[in-house]
């Protein structure tokens, strides 16, 4: 019954979506990113049209701000990011004296020096990871003669694609409403207005989490001493995207950076406070306020949105895995919802209401 | 004119500045929609600076001549609105097809979708090509949540539509001195 003739083609288009998706994601990636983007921005856009300006005006006043401030931030974080290389390569000698220090004094407690953690390590991280580093020296050119030019590629396509969805994205919804059969009309409409609900208020809080992520991490770490902590800070702001593996992968590179600086116990303890005590605060105060707007799922269901994603897309596949099962989830609450309208299933009974109170 | 000219209606163009301000940045399809969707009963408590959130919850659509909007016992969603065009509103009661009424622009049908989930008991079809609004049941419930002066403007319309005609279904019991004030809301 419900893969009657009015719900089958809903379901067959979205397996085509899907199956042109996973044959063309690679060229379908940057056209992703850039709708993603307008999707983003378009808020900004409906605060000027709401007060009455034409939105190519909105579009270009927005569009100009957000490429200023990126262009800015670019150059800014490049020029820091250059200062901050010379200085790690001046403080390098320091640092790995300072670990292999650390690794020594392992070799204090029997049960570890049993366990031969502290050779382990000295095998891993500077033996095998230094010549790991001398062979990844030797591949930056190949790397760069294969990643740069794409990356060159999307940092042009992607402002380029963005504009257009920007400036037609809603001359488009407005075509594809004429094209959709009118009987199917409130159909359509129902799952594009319930989809940007969720999905808008998903991506919204992504984003504010992620904010609120970077701006914890920079207070907690640079409150304790750590060193490069706006690099860390962004990390973890950009890697809270990406749930469980996120938050743990900026307390990881937070560690590491501890271990060089530092090199003792206590400053690895401070790293590990001060990561208990961001989960905490974001536990407990950020999530309740910031995600009780957002699509619900089970941890099980995102788990294995990030495996598919990782399968299918690599990283990209990773940062998109759980938009898109909100997206899925959102999609079959709708179905269901008109499948329960259609056929009276979750028809609400006032009669006895109707019957029983008085009218006045 | 209004205080602030900017966003209300004709603008008094003073200056060569002003001029190029306002064809430049202001959108002069927002105030034709604004001037329309004001005359519907629907929308005339909406203050006017809140019509821009209004315009963001309501979707057009193009009939075609002939081209059935929706069939009696199709589950209703949406309200629509006739800005252009003509559709024709019909019943298939009793075995015989009653036509129920021909609506213009301006013209308004489907409101009871608004509050519940039942099946349509009337065809709208159109008889010309027209140009329709549609205000969907979840983008008022946005509006309650987000324009509630939007929102509640509406609804309190569509609350009034059903008392005034739950009273004239009970039109005997109804007091004499009331029935003008009922007769005003219809």
């Amino acid at each position: 019954l419900i893969f009657s003739g009015r719900t089958a083609l809903p379901v067959l288009l979205l397996a085509t979506a899907a199956y042109a998706f996973l044959q063309f994601r690679e060229v379908l990636l940057p056209f992703l990113l850039a709708a993603t983007l307008a999707y983003v921005l378009n808020p900004a856009v409906s605060f000027f049209e709401i007060r009455g300006i034409r939105r190519e005006r909105a579009v270009l006043v927005i569009y100009t701000i957000v490429l200023f401030t990126f262009v800015s931030c670019a150059y800014l974080g490049v020029t820091a990011v250059m200062q901050s290389a010379s200085n790690m390569a001046a403080d390098m000698p320091r640092y790995v004296g300072k670990a292999r220090e650390f690794i020594a004094r392992l070799d204090d407690y029997a049960w570890l020096r049993r366990l031969g953690v502290s050779a382990w390590i000295e095998h891993q991280f500077m033996q095998d990871g230094t010549t790991w580093l001398l062979k990844a020296i030797e591949q930056v050119p190949a790397l760069i003669r294969h990643h740069l030019l794409p990356l060159l590629e999307m940092a042009f396509l992607i402002p380029f694609l963005t504009y257009f969805f920007m400036m037609d994205g809603q001359s488009f919804f407005e075509k594809l409403i004429d094209f959709v059969p009118s009987r199917y009309v409130e159909m359509f409409l129902n799952v594009i207005v319930e989809i940007n609900h969720s999905f808008g208020k998903y991506l919204r809080s992504l984003m504010l989490q992620a904010f609120c992520m970077g701006i914890l991490t920079g207070i907690g770490y640079g409150m304790v001493g750590l060193h490069y902590v706006v690099y860390i800070a962004f990390w973890a702001a950009v890697s809270s995207m990406v749930p469980f593996v996120g938050p743990i992968s900026a307390a990881v590179v937070a560690g590491v950076v501890a271990l060089f600086q530092w090199g003792t116990f206590s400053g690895m303890m401070k790293i590990i406070g001060v990561f208990f005590a961001i989960r905490t605060i974001d536990d407990w105060f950020l999530n309740p306020f910031i995600l009780r707007a957002a699509v619900h799922m089970h941890p099980v269901v995102t788990l294995f949105a990030l495996l598919a994603g990782a399968y299918c897309a690599g990283l990209w596949g990773l940062l998109f895995a759980v938009p898109t099962m909100c997206m899925i989830k959102v999609l079959l609450e709708v179905a269901w919802q008109w499948y329960a309208t259609e056929y009276g299933l979750q028809r609400k009974t006032l009669a006895s209401e109707i019957v029983d109170v008085p009218l006045v | 004119v209004g205080k602030s000219p900017c966003f209300r209606g004709q603008v008094p163009y003073t200056s060569g500045v002003l001029k190029w301000f306002y064809n430049y940045w202001l959108d002069p399809e927002f105030n034709r929609k604004r001037k329309f969707l004001q005359q519907i009963s629907f929308f005339k408590n909406i203050p006017r600076h809140e019509f821009g959130r209004l315009f963001q919850a309501l979707a057009v659509r193009n009939y075609q001549e002939g081209e059935v909007l929706f069939e009696e016992g199709d589950v209703g969603r949406a309200l629509f609105i006739l800005e252009s065009g003509q559709v024709e509103i019909t019943s298939d009661s009793d075995g015989q097809h009653h036509r129920m009424a021909v609506l213009g622009p301006g013209g308004y049908f489907g409101e009871m979708s608004l509050l519940d989930d039942l099946p349509r008991t009337a065809t709208a079809q159109a008889l010309t090509s027209c140009r329709v609004y549609l205000l969907y049941k979840t983008e008022l419930a946005n509006l309650l949540m987000r324009a509630p002066r939007v929102g509640v403007a509406i609804m309190s319309h569509v609350a009034e539509i059903l008392a005034g005609r739950l009273r004239l279904t009970m039109e005997p019991r109804t007091p004499k001195h009331v029935q003008p004030f009922v007769e005003e809301v219809l």
